[in-house]
């Protein structure tokens, strides 16, 4: 027997068995192989006597599996879940908000710090003693220009200052 | 009609700060406090930056002398006295929002310093004088608004 025609038995039995061929078909088939006939007799009467005997078991624990299902339905349609869609004016009014503040951190953070830089901005380009025996360096420390003199003469008290 | 007032009232605003630009100058005498004294005031042309000077020259008592102010004018020439015993003379030339200075300090008839310099507003310019029995002199240069 070859394994087309094992197939071909396979195929035709499960007709058969299903209740898919025609009587013509099913009395050749039966004739062919009777031990087919014999074989559905037994199954059809076992599958009967199991419908009509057996019990369906008896389902332990209910509200657990309830719980589990509920939970696994809840859990994979939430992400789809609709969300809170706001109005367009109201989107809008968001992202303007949103604008200003955000101008308002760059002003401050950049330019107003920019312009409170040159409250003591001075820039010396050329500084130069009055004579020989004086020396002159500039100073910027603290943020304050300062012209620092060397040389010049102790004043004593009898000096008046006016 | 609303529109020529605007503008006058524009070109008459942006004169009055140009006009209102003076230099200033105070020849400063800075001391150290006894333990025992009282705290004194600071000058209040010298409260915008006293800190800075306190840091910069360790003295912690500020006294103004004497001081002199004129109206600065672009590219004019100025006498300060703030002194018998100090002045400057000052070349000025406004550019955008700081002035070009040349600047000479002098004591007595000695000229100590001569400089050129970018100098903007409220801005001081320190000069360390001579130091004196009673403490050490400063004198002060600054453009106000």
């Amino acid at each position: 027997m070859s394994n087309s025609n094992l197939f071909s038995y396979e195929e035709e039995m499960t007709r058969y068995v299903d209740g898919d061929m025609s009587p013509e078909e099913a009395a050749a088939f039966e004739t062919k192989h009777p031990e087919a006939a014999a074989q559905k007799l037994t199954d059809s009467c076992i599958g009967n006597l199991l419908r009509k005997h057996s019990e369906i078991p008896p389902l332990q624990h209910a509200e657990f599996f309830n719980h589990q299902i509920l939970r696994e339905i809840t859990s994979t349609s939430s992400p789809s879940s609709p969300h809170y869609n706001p109005p367009p004016l109201l989107r809008f009014a968001f992202a303007g908000t949103a604008c200003l503040l955000a101008a308002a951190g760059i002003y401050f953070g950049f330019v107003a710090s920019q312009e409170k830089e040159p409250e003591f901005a001075v820039q010396i380009t050329e500084i130069k003693a009055g004579d020989d025996q004086l020396s002159v360096k500039l100073i910027e420390s603290e943020g304050l220009a300062v012209v620092w003199v060397d040389g010049l003469d102790y004043l004593p008290d009898t000096y008046t200052l006016e | 009609m609303n529109l020529l007032r605007c503008l006058l009232v524009i070109l008459l605003s942006v004169s009055t700060v140009s006009a209102e630009d003076r230099v200033w100058s105070a020849v400063v005498l800075a001391t150290k406090k006894k333990k025992t004294e009282k705290t004194t005031e600071v000058p209040a042309e010298l409260a915008p930056y006293v800190s800075k000077l306190v840091k910069v020259f360790g003295y912690d008592r500020f006294e103004i002398l004497g001081s002199a102010t004129k109206s600065m004018d672009d590219q004019s020439e100025r006498w300060l006295v703030p002194s018998q015993n100090f002045w400057l003379g000052v070349h000025a030339k406004k550019e955008d929002d700081a002035y070009n200075l040349s600047i000479e300090f002098f004591h007595d008839k000695r000229r100590l310093v001569e400089a050129t310099a970018k100098l903007g507003l409220n801005t001081p310019l320190v000069l360390r004088g001579p130091m004196h029995a009673r403490g050490q002199l400063l004198v002060i240069f600054e453009i106000k608004n």
